[in-house]
Protein backbone atom coordinates (compact mmCIF):
# COMPACT_ATOMS: atom_id res chain seq x y z
CA UNK A 1 0.00 0.00 0.00
CA UNK A 2 1.05 3.61 -0.95
CA UNK A 3 2.37 6.31 2.04
CA UNK A 4 -0.64 8.57 0.66
CA UNK A 5 -2.90 5.67 1.05
CA UNK A 6 -1.84 4.32 4.35
CA UNK A 7 -1.99 7.65 6.01
CA UNK A 8 -5.48 8.27 4.50
CA UNK A 9 -6.59 4.69 6.36
CA UNK A 10 -4.94 5.12 9.58
CA UNK A 11 -7.15 8.59 9.35
CA UNK A 12 -10.13 6.93 8.45
CA UNK A 13 -9.87 4.19 11.20
CA UNK A 14 -8.97 6.49 13.91
CA UNK A 15 -11.53 6.92 16.68
CA UNK A 16 -11.29 10.96 16.72
CA UNK A 17 -12.84 10.49 12.92
CA UNK A 18 -16.21 11.86 13.65
CA UNK A 19 -18.37 8.90 12.95
CA UNK A 20 -20.19 9.51 16.15
CA UNK A 21 -19.43 5.55 17.12
CA UNK A 22 -18.56 6.35 19.99
CA UNK A 23 -21.87 7.09 21.13
CA UNK A 24 -22.55 3.10 21.11
CA UNK A 25 -21.74 0.31 23.27
CA UNK A 26 -23.71 -2.66 21.25
CA UNK A 27 -24.68 -3.97 24.44
CA UNK A 28 -21.25 -3.81 26.32
CA UNK A 29 -23.16 -1.27 28.98
CA UNK A 30 -25.29 -3.86 29.72
CA UNK A 31 -22.76 -6.59 30.28
CA UNK A 32 -20.59 -4.21 32.53
CA UNK A 33 -24.01 -3.27 34.63
CA UNK A 34 -24.64 -6.72 35.69
CA UNK A 35 -20.90 -7.06 36.79
CA UNK A 36 -20.42 -9.67 33.81
CA UNK A 37 -17.02 -8.33 32.53
CA UNK A 38 -15.83 -5.71 35.09
CA UNK A 39 -12.11 -6.59 34.61
CA UNK A 40 -9.37 -6.03 31.84
CA UNK A 41 -9.05 -9.98 31.29
CA UNK A 42 -13.11 -10.17 31.38
CA UNK A 43 -13.15 -7.88 28.89
CA UNK A 44 -10.43 -9.11 26.84
CA UNK A 45 -12.29 -12.34 26.67
CA UNK A 46 -15.68 -10.46 25.58
CA UNK A 47 -13.81 -9.27 22.64
CA UNK A 48 -12.10 -12.50 21.73
CA UNK A 49 -16.14 -13.73 21.65
CA UNK A 50 -17.01 -10.93 19.57
CA UNK A 51 -14.44 -11.64 17.07
CA UNK A 52 -14.70 -15.35 17.13
CA UNK A 53 -18.60 -15.77 17.10
CA UNK A 54 -20.50 -12.29 16.89
CA UNK A 55 -19.28 -8.68 15.55
CA UNK A 56 -16.04 -10.92 13.58
CA UNK A 57 -18.50 -13.40 11.85
CA UNK A 58 -20.86 -10.51 10.31
CA UNK A 59 -19.38 -6.98 10.70
CA UNK A 60 -15.42 -8.11 9.53
CA UNK A 61 -16.49 -9.97 6.57
CA UNK A 62 -18.92 -7.30 5.54
CA UNK A 63 -15.97 -5.22 5.20
CA UNK A 64 -14.00 -7.28 3.63
CA UNK A 65 -16.66 -8.20 1.03
CA UNK A 66 -17.84 -4.54 0.29
CA UNK A 67 -14.40 -3.70 -0.04
CA UNK A 68 -14.35 -5.69 -4.36
CA UNK A 69 -17.93 -5.10 -4.21
CA UNK A 70 -20.07 -3.58 -7.21
CA UNK A 71 -22.87 -1.56 -6.25
CA UNK A 72 -24.96 -4.07 -7.11
CA UNK A 73 -23.74 -6.08 -4.56
CA UNK A 74 -22.94 -3.31 -1.75
CA UNK A 75 -26.51 -3.25 -1.90
CA UNK A 76 -27.20 -6.84 -1.40
CA UNK A 77 -24.65 -6.66 1.35
CA UNK A 78 -26.30 -3.47 2.88
CA UNK A 79 -29.85 -5.68 3.02
CA UNK A 80 -28.32 -8.66 4.76
CA UNK A 81 -26.97 -7.16 7.39
CA UNK A 82 -30.07 -4.66 7.84
CA UNK A 83 -31.81 -8.37 8.63
CA UNK A 84 -29.02 -10.21 10.07
CA UNK A 85 -28.84 -7.61 12.95
CA UNK A 86 -32.03 -8.91 15.11
CA UNK A 87 -32.01 -6.16 17.60
CA UNK A 88 -32.95 -2.50 16.67
CA UNK A 89 -30.02 -0.71 18.28
CA UNK A 90 -26.91 -2.75 17.01
CA UNK A 91 -28.71 -2.03 13.21
CA UNK A 92 -29.56 1.30 13.73
CA UNK A 93 -26.02 2.28 15.13
CA UNK A 94 -24.26 0.56 12.02
CA UNK A 95 -26.60 2.88 9.61
CA UNK A 96 -26.36 6.06 11.31
CA UNK A 97 -22.42 4.92 11.70
CA UNK A 98 -22.20 4.25 8.45
CA UNK A 99 -23.91 7.19 7.08
CA UNK A 100 -21.78 9.60 9.22
CA UNK A 101 -17.81 7.83 8.07
CA UNK A 102 -19.44 8.30 4.46
CA UNK A 103 -20.33 11.93 4.84
CA UNK A 104 -17.22 12.94 6.83
CA UNK A 105 -14.97 11.35 3.91
CA UNK A 106 -16.86 12.32 1.25
CA UNK A 107 -16.24 15.92 2.66
CA UNK A 108 -12.43 15.23 3.06
CA UNK A 109 -12.08 13.48 -0.21
CA UNK A 110 -14.20 14.33 -2.64
CA UNK A 111 -12.31 13.71 -5.74
CA UNK A 112 -11.42 10.58 -4.86
CA UNK A 113 -14.64 9.34 -3.56
CA UNK A 114 -16.66 10.59 -6.88
CA UNK A 115 -17.74 7.76 -8.02
CA UNK A 116 -18.36 6.33 -4.12
CA UNK A 117 -21.31 3.61 -4.72
CA UNK A 118 -23.83 4.39 -2.34
CA UNK A 119 -23.74 2.08 1.24
CA UNK A 120 -25.47 2.62 4.38
CA UNK A 121 -24.12 0.51 7.05
CA UNK A 122 -20.54 0.67 8.83
CA UNK A 123 -18.82 -2.28 7.48
CA UNK A 124 -19.80 -1.49 3.52
CA UNK A 125 -18.84 2.04 4.12
CA UNK A 126 -15.57 1.19 6.14
CA UNK A 127 -14.78 -1.34 2.68
CA UNK A 128 -16.15 0.73 -0.26
CA UNK A 129 -13.94 4.02 1.22
CA UNK A 130 -11.33 2.13 1.73
CA UNK A 131 -10.95 0.45 -1.22
CA UNK A 132 -11.49 4.17 -2.89
CA UNK A 133 -9.09 5.60 -0.89
CA UNK A 134 -6.36 3.23 -2.36
CA UNK A 135 -5.67 0.49 0.66
CA UNK A 136 -5.39 -2.99 0.10
CA UNK A 137 -8.75 -5.67 1.23
CA UNK A 138 -6.26 -6.99 4.06
CA UNK A 139 -4.85 -3.31 5.68
CA UNK A 140 -8.45 -2.41 4.66
CA UNK A 141 -10.03 -5.55 7.19
CA UNK A 142 -6.81 -4.84 9.54
CA UNK A 143 -7.62 -1.53 10.21
CA UNK A 144 -11.79 -1.84 10.79
CA UNK A 145 -10.99 -4.73 13.01
CA UNK A 146 -8.64 -2.74 15.22
CA UNK A 147 -10.72 0.56 14.98
CA UNK A 148 -13.40 -2.27 16.78
CA UNK A 149 -11.24 -3.07 19.16
CA UNK A 150 -9.81 -0.09 20.23
CA UNK A 151 -13.33 1.40 20.15
CA UNK A 152 -14.87 -1.07 22.65
CA UNK A 153 -11.76 -0.74 25.15
CA UNK A 154 -12.55 2.60 25.05
CA UNK A 155 -15.78 2.50 25.61
CA UNK A 156 -15.29 0.59 28.54
CA UNK A 157 -13.06 2.88 30.11
CA UNK A 158 -16.18 4.99 30.75
CA UNK A 159 -18.05 1.93 31.48
CA UNK A 160 -15.97 0.18 33.96
CA UNK A 161 -13.26 1.24 36.73
CA UNK A 162 -10.29 0.18 33.94
CA UNK A 163 -7.53 2.64 33.42
CA UNK A 164 -6.18 3.22 29.81
CA UNK A 165 -3.28 0.94 30.17
CA UNK A 166 -5.75 -1.87 31.25
CA UNK A 167 -8.01 -0.93 28.73
CA UNK A 168 -5.51 -1.07 25.96
CA UNK A 169 -3.77 -4.63 27.53
CA UNK A 170 -7.65 -6.15 27.01
CA UNK A 171 -6.80 -5.35 23.58
CA UNK A 172 -3.52 -6.45 22.94
CA UNK A 173 -5.11 -10.17 24.40
CA UNK A 174 -7.41 -10.09 21.44
CA UNK A 175 -4.61 -10.06 19.39
CA UNK A 176 -4.57 -13.44 18.41
CA UNK A 177 -8.51 -13.29 17.81
CA UNK A 178 -8.24 -10.60 15.78
CA UNK A 179 -5.97 -12.17 13.45
CA UNK A 180 -8.18 -14.94 13.27
CA UNK A 181 -10.66 -13.24 11.81
CA UNK A 182 -9.35 -10.85 9.98
CA UNK A 183 -7.96 -14.46 7.90
CA UNK A 184 -11.64 -15.92 8.13
CA UNK A 185 -13.34 -12.32 6.94
CA UNK A 186 -10.63 -12.26 3.91
CA UNK A 187 -11.66 -15.60 2.77
CA UNK A 188 -15.83 -15.51 3.48
CA UNK A 189 -18.54 -15.13 1.40
CA UNK A 190 -21.45 -13.50 2.00
CA UNK A 191 -23.45 -16.54 2.67
CA UNK A 192 -20.57 -16.98 5.49
CA UNK A 193 -22.41 -13.99 7.29
CA UNK A 194 -24.11 -14.97 10.56
CA UNK A 195 -23.03 -15.68 14.39
CA UNK A 196 -23.70 -16.88 17.40
CA UNK A 197 -24.15 -14.81 20.38
CA UNK A 198 -27.03 -14.52 21.90
CA UNK A 199 -26.11 -13.46 25.45
CA UNK A 200 -25.29 -10.00 23.52
CA UNK A 201 -28.36 -10.18 21.53
CA UNK A 202 -29.95 -9.67 24.94
CA UNK A 203 -28.10 -7.65 26.53
CA UNK A 204 -28.18 -5.15 23.51
CA UNK A 205 -32.01 -4.85 23.57
CA UNK A 206 -31.87 -4.63 27.42
CA UNK A 207 -29.56 -1.79 26.94
CA UNK A 208 -32.90 0.94 26.37
CA UNK A 209 -34.20 -0.19 29.08
CA UNK A 210 -31.07 0.36 31.76
CA UNK A 211 -32.13 2.71 34.90
CA UNK A 212 -28.88 5.19 34.11
CA UNK A 213 -27.00 4.57 30.85
CA UNK A 214 -24.09 6.66 29.04
CA UNK A 215 -24.65 5.03 25.66
CA UNK A 216 -27.00 5.13 23.01
CA UNK A 217 -26.75 1.26 22.23
CA UNK B 1 -28.54 -27.89 0.73
CA UNK B 2 -27.23 -31.46 -0.26
CA UNK B 3 -25.24 -33.90 2.25
CA UNK B 4 -21.44 -33.74 1.61
CA UNK B 5 -20.81 -37.44 0.99
CA UNK B 6 -19.09 -39.38 -0.88
CA UNK B 7 -20.15 -42.27 -3.91
CA UNK B 8 -21.10 -45.62 -1.99
CA UNK B 9 -21.55 -44.47 1.54
CA UNK B 10 -24.94 -45.05 2.85
CA UNK B 11 -26.90 -43.09 4.23
CA UNK B 12 -30.26 -41.86 4.17
CA UNK B 13 -32.89 -39.26 2.90
CA UNK B 14 -36.01 -38.60 4.59
CA UNK B 15 -38.52 -37.11 3.38
CA UNK B 16 -41.94 -35.30 4.31
CA UNK B 17 -44.15 -33.51 2.67
CA UNK B 18 -47.77 -32.22 4.22
CA UNK B 19 -50.38 -30.40 2.72
CA UNK B 20 -52.93 -29.19 4.98
CA UNK B 21 -56.29 -27.89 3.98
CA UNK B 22 -59.62 -26.09 5.71
CA UNK B 23 -62.55 -28.61 5.08
CA UNK B 24 -66.18 -27.30 6.47
CA UNK B 25 -64.62 -25.27 9.19
CA UNK B 26 -61.34 -27.90 10.46
CA UNK B 27 -58.23 -28.11 9.20
CA UNK B 28 -56.94 -31.62 7.42
CA UNK B 29 -54.23 -32.95 6.19
CA UNK B 30 -55.26 -33.48 2.52
CA UNK B 31 -52.40 -35.00 0.86
CA UNK B 32 -48.60 -36.32 2.47
CA UNK B 33 -45.48 -38.37 1.15
CA UNK B 34 -43.66 -39.96 3.84
CA UNK B 35 -40.27 -41.59 3.24
CA UNK B 36 -38.29 -43.08 6.67
CA UNK B 37 -36.80 -42.25 8.40
CA UNK B 38 -39.09 -39.41 8.60
CA UNK B 39 -42.73 -40.11 9.64
CA UNK B 40 -45.78 -38.49 11.43
CA UNK B 41 -47.78 -39.61 14.15
CA UNK B 42 -51.37 -39.29 12.57
CA UNK B 43 -52.60 -35.79 12.95
CA UNK B 44 -54.82 -34.62 15.64
CA UNK B 45 -56.90 -31.89 16.84
CA UNK B 46 -56.15 -29.59 19.53
CA UNK B 47 -59.05 -27.88 21.69
CA UNK B 48 -58.68 -24.43 19.98
CA UNK B 49 -58.89 -25.89 16.55
CA UNK B 50 -55.01 -26.36 15.55
CA UNK B 51 -54.11 -29.29 13.80
CA UNK B 52 -51.37 -31.07 15.67
CA UNK B 53 -48.91 -33.62 13.80
CA UNK B 54 -46.15 -34.93 15.46
CA UNK B 55 -42.88 -35.72 13.26
CA UNK B 56 -41.23 -38.72 14.38
CA UNK B 57 -37.40 -40.21 13.32
CA UNK B 58 -37.84 -44.11 14.66
CA UNK B 59 -33.84 -44.23 14.23
CA UNK B 60 -31.28 -43.69 16.43
CA UNK B 61 -30.64 -39.90 15.75
CA UNK B 62 -29.49 -38.07 12.64
CA UNK B 63 -26.31 -39.54 11.26
CA UNK B 64 -23.52 -37.51 9.76
CA UNK B 65 -24.62 -37.77 5.50
CA UNK B 66 -28.11 -38.19 6.18
CA UNK B 67 -29.89 -35.20 4.64
CA UNK B 68 -33.75 -34.89 5.99
CA UNK B 69 -36.71 -32.56 3.49
CA UNK B 70 -39.57 -31.45 5.17
CA UNK B 71 -42.05 -29.52 3.20
CA UNK B 72 -45.42 -28.15 4.57
CA UNK B 73 -48.54 -26.19 2.58
CA UNK B 74 -50.95 -24.66 4.58
CA UNK B 75 -53.99 -23.66 2.93
CA UNK B 76 -56.27 -20.61 3.88
CA UNK B 77 -58.17 -20.87 6.63
CA UNK B 78 -56.30 -23.33 8.34
CA UNK B 79 -54.11 -24.09 11.66
CA UNK B 80 -51.40 -26.47 11.69
CA UNK B 81 -48.90 -27.23 14.46
CA UNK B 82 -45.58 -29.17 13.90
CA UNK B 83 -43.77 -30.46 16.62
CA UNK B 84 -40.94 -33.01 16.96
CA UNK B 85 -41.46 -36.41 19.19
CA UNK B 86 -38.25 -36.27 20.65
CA UNK B 87 -35.01 -34.48 20.82
CA UNK B 88 -32.89 -34.56 17.75
CA UNK B 89 -29.71 -36.08 18.71
CA UNK B 90 -27.16 -35.28 15.73
CA UNK B 91 -25.05 -38.06 15.58
CA UNK B 92 -21.41 -37.74 13.81
CA UNK B 93 -20.43 -40.02 11.37
CA UNK B 94 -17.03 -41.80 10.84
CA UNK B 95 -16.45 -39.88 7.65
CA UNK B 96 -17.17 -36.35 9.48
CA UNK B 97 -19.71 -35.86 6.72
CA UNK B 98 -22.71 -32.69 7.32
CA UNK B 99 -26.11 -33.80 8.15
CA UNK B 100 -28.50 -31.49 6.55
CA UNK B 101 -31.63 -30.59 6.59
CA UNK B 102 -33.66 -28.93 4.08
CA UNK B 103 -37.07 -26.99 5.55
CA UNK B 104 -40.01 -25.36 3.36
CA UNK B 105 -43.06 -24.01 4.37
CA UNK B 106 -45.60 -22.29 2.31
CA UNK B 107 -48.42 -20.64 4.24
CA UNK B 108 -51.93 -18.75 2.61
CA UNK B 109 -53.17 -15.81 3.30
CA UNK B 110 -55.65 -16.78 6.14
CA UNK B 111 -53.61 -19.55 7.10
CA UNK B 112 -51.02 -20.46 10.38
CA UNK B 113 -48.11 -22.40 10.76
CA UNK B 114 -46.55 -23.57 14.00
CA UNK B 115 -43.08 -25.32 14.23
CA UNK B 116 -42.04 -25.74 17.71
CA UNK B 117 -39.31 -29.00 17.41
CA UNK B 118 -38.19 -30.39 20.43
CA UNK B 119 -34.32 -29.33 21.39
CA UNK B 120 -31.12 -30.08 18.99
CA UNK B 121 -28.20 -32.39 20.93
CA UNK B 122 -25.69 -32.02 18.83
CA UNK B 123 -22.94 -35.65 20.05
CA UNK B 124 -19.21 -34.76 19.94
CA UNK B 125 -17.94 -34.62 16.64
CA UNK B 126 -21.53 -34.10 14.91
CA UNK B 127 -21.85 -31.95 12.53
CA UNK B 128 -25.32 -30.45 10.96
CA UNK B 129 -26.42 -27.59 8.54
CA UNK B 130 -29.82 -26.56 7.81
CA UNK B 131 -32.11 -24.17 5.85
CA UNK B 132 -35.43 -22.99 6.82
CA UNK B 133 -37.51 -21.01 4.75
CA UNK B 134 -40.74 -19.45 4.98
CA UNK B 135 -42.81 -17.69 2.53
CA UNK B 136 -46.13 -16.36 3.43
CA UNK B 137 -48.36 -15.17 1.29
CA UNK B 138 -50.13 -11.13 2.59
CA UNK B 139 -52.20 -12.32 6.06
CA UNK B 140 -50.65 -15.44 6.72
CA UNK B 141 -48.89 -16.45 10.13
CA UNK B 142 -46.11 -18.09 11.20
CA UNK B 143 -44.42 -19.36 14.80
CA UNK B 144 -41.47 -20.88 15.06
CA UNK B 145 -38.85 -21.72 17.35
CA UNK B 146 -35.88 -24.37 17.89
CA UNK B 147 -33.78 -24.62 20.90
CA UNK B 148 -30.08 -25.70 21.00
CA UNK B 149 -28.02 -28.15 23.69
CA UNK B 150 -24.21 -27.21 23.86
CA UNK B 151 -24.15 -31.44 23.89
CA UNK B 152 -24.98 -34.34 25.69
CA UNK B 153 -25.07 -32.13 28.70
CA UNK B 154 -26.67 -34.52 31.56
CA UNK B 155 -23.23 -37.08 30.67
CA UNK B 156 -20.74 -33.80 30.46
CA UNK B 157 -20.54 -33.72 27.29
CA UNK B 158 -20.27 -29.62 26.01
CA UNK B 159 -19.23 -27.94 22.84
CA UNK B 160 -17.58 -31.17 21.82
CA UNK B 161 -19.60 -30.81 17.83
CA UNK B 162 -17.90 -29.82 15.33
CA UNK B 163 -20.11 -27.26 14.19
CA UNK B 164 -23.87 -26.58 14.03
CA UNK B 165 -25.22 -24.02 10.99
CA UNK B 166 -29.04 -23.35 11.10
CA UNK B 167 -30.29 -20.25 8.25
CA UNK B 168 -33.64 -19.65 8.88
CA UNK B 169 -35.61 -17.35 6.71
CA UNK B 170 -39.20 -15.83 6.12
CA UNK B 171 -40.47 -13.67 3.56
CA UNK B 172 -43.62 -12.24 2.12
CA UNK B 173 -43.33 -12.04 -1.44
CA UNK B 174 -39.87 -10.44 -2.36
CA UNK B 175 -39.74 -9.10 1.50
CA UNK B 176 -37.26 -10.65 3.58
CA UNK B 177 -38.94 -10.33 7.01
CA UNK B 178 -36.23 -12.36 8.97
CA UNK B 179 -33.14 -13.90 8.85
CA UNK B 180 -31.17 -15.78 11.53
CA UNK B 181 -28.08 -17.51 10.53
CA UNK B 182 -26.74 -19.08 13.36
CA UNK B 183 -23.40 -20.73 12.88
CA UNK B 184 -21.21 -22.26 15.66
CA UNK B 185 -17.96 -23.98 15.51
CA UNK B 186 -16.91 -24.31 19.13
CA UNK B 187 -13.67 -23.06 20.74
CA UNK B 188 -11.94 -21.27 23.01
CA UNK B 189 -14.15 -18.30 23.28
CA UNK B 190 -17.20 -19.89 22.76
CA UNK B 191 -17.61 -19.59 26.48
CA UNK B 192 -17.23 -15.57 26.46
CA UNK B 193 -19.38 -13.18 27.89
CA UNK B 194 -22.13 -12.58 25.68
CA UNK B 195 -21.56 -15.61 23.66
CA UNK B 196 -23.03 -18.23 25.74
CA UNK B 197 -21.27 -17.62 28.84
CA UNK B 198 -21.54 -20.82 31.50
CA UNK B 199 -24.69 -21.51 29.96
CA UNK B 200 -25.58 -24.69 27.73
CA UNK B 201 -28.94 -24.52 26.43
CA UNK B 202 -29.79 -21.41 23.50
CA UNK B 203 -33.04 -20.71 21.90
CA UNK B 204 -34.37 -18.53 19.21
CA UNK B 205 -37.57 -17.83 17.64
CA UNK B 206 -39.98 -15.78 15.01
CA UNK B 207 -42.99 -15.42 15.10
CA UNK B 208 -45.42 -13.36 12.20
CA UNK B 209 -48.20 -11.50 12.13
CA UNK B 210 -50.92 -9.09 11.84
CA UNK B 211 -51.44 -8.04 15.77
CA UNK B 212 -48.94 -5.62 17.10
CA UNK B 213 -47.16 -6.66 20.47
CA UNK B 214 -47.83 -4.29 24.11
CA UNK B 215 -45.84 -6.63 26.56
CA UNK B 216 -42.67 -7.53 25.14
CA UNK B 217 -41.67 -11.09 27.06
CA UNK B 218 -38.16 -10.23 28.94
CA UNK B 219 -36.38 -11.97 31.45
CA UNK B 220 -33.04 -10.18 32.82
CA UNK B 221 -30.11 -11.82 31.51
CA UNK B 222 -32.29 -14.99 29.68
CA UNK B 223 -34.34 -13.40 27.16
CA UNK B 224 -35.23 -11.08 24.87
CA UNK B 225 -37.62 -10.13 21.67
CA UNK B 226 -37.77 -7.30 19.47
CA UNK B 227 -39.02 -6.19 16.01
CA UNK B 228 -36.66 -7.42 12.79
CA UNK B 229 -36.43 -4.51 10.20
CA UNK B 230 -38.65 -6.12 7.95
CA UNK B 231 -41.19 -6.12 11.29
CA UNK B 232 -41.15 -9.87 12.52
CA UNK B 233 -40.86 -10.21 15.95
CA UNK B 234 -37.71 -12.28 17.11
CA UNK B 235 -36.71 -13.95 20.21
CA UNK B 236 -33.53 -14.98 21.81
CA UNK B 237 -32.95 -16.93 24.89
CA UNK B 238 -30.28 -19.11 26.97
CA UNK B 239 -30.19 -20.87 30.00
CA UNK B 240 -27.47 -23.11 31.90
CA UNK B 241 -30.97 -25.58 32.65
CA UNK B 242 -32.90 -27.18 29.75
CA UNK B 243 -36.39 -27.22 31.85
CA UNK B 244 -35.43 -23.75 32.71
CA UNK B 245 -34.90 -22.44 29.06
CA UNK B 246 -38.30 -24.54 28.15
CA UNK B 247 -40.68 -22.93 31.11
CA UNK B 248 -39.07 -19.30 29.85
CA UNK B 249 -39.63 -19.90 26.03
CA UNK B 250 -43.21 -21.45 26.79
CA UNK B 251 -44.20 -18.46 28.03
CA UNK B 252 -42.59 -15.80 25.75
CA UNK B 253 -44.33 -17.79 23.25
CA UNK B 254 -47.80 -18.20 24.52
CA UNK B 255 -47.15 -14.20 25.24
CA UNK B 256 -46.35 -13.45 22.02
CA UNK B 257 -48.75 -16.05 20.02
CA UNK B 258 -51.43 -14.53 22.09
CA UNK B 259 -50.40 -10.62 20.85
CA UNK B 260 -49.54 -11.22 17.36
CA UNK B 261 -52.22 -14.14 16.60
CA UNK B 262 -54.92 -13.54 19.13
CA UNK B 263 -54.52 -17.62 19.47
CA UNK B 264 -55.37 -19.49 22.42
CA UNK B 265 -52.93 -21.03 24.19
CA UNK B 266 -51.84 -24.73 23.14
CA UNK B 267 -52.70 -27.34 25.45
CA UNK B 268 -50.41 -29.89 23.69
CA UNK B 269 -50.33 -33.45 25.28
CA UNK B 270 -47.64 -36.13 24.66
Amino acid sequence: MSLPALLRLLQLSDSAFPTGAYAFSDGLETLTASGTVRSADQLADFLCGQLAHGWGQQDAPACALAWAASPSELAELDALLTDLKLVRGPREASLRVGANLRRAALHLWPQDLADLPATRHHATSFGAVAAALGASQADAVTAYVSAYLLGRVTSATRLMRLGGLEAQRAARLAEHAAQTCIQAALHATADDLGGFSPLLDIAAQEQAGLETRLFQT
Amino acid sequence: MRPDTTPGQRTRTGILHLTFEEKRGKTVLARDQQKAPLMIIRPFELPCGTLMVFVVNPTGGVLGGDHSEIVAEVGAGARVLILTQSATRLQPSPSGARATQDIRFRVASGGRLEYYPERTLPFAGSAFAQTVRADLEDGAELGLSETLASGRVHMGERLAFADYRSRVEVWNATTRLYLDHLKLEPGQHTRAPGVWGDLDYAASGVWVGSGSVQHWPALPGQLACGHTAGGAVWLRSASRRGPELDRALNAARESLRAQVFGAQPLQVRR
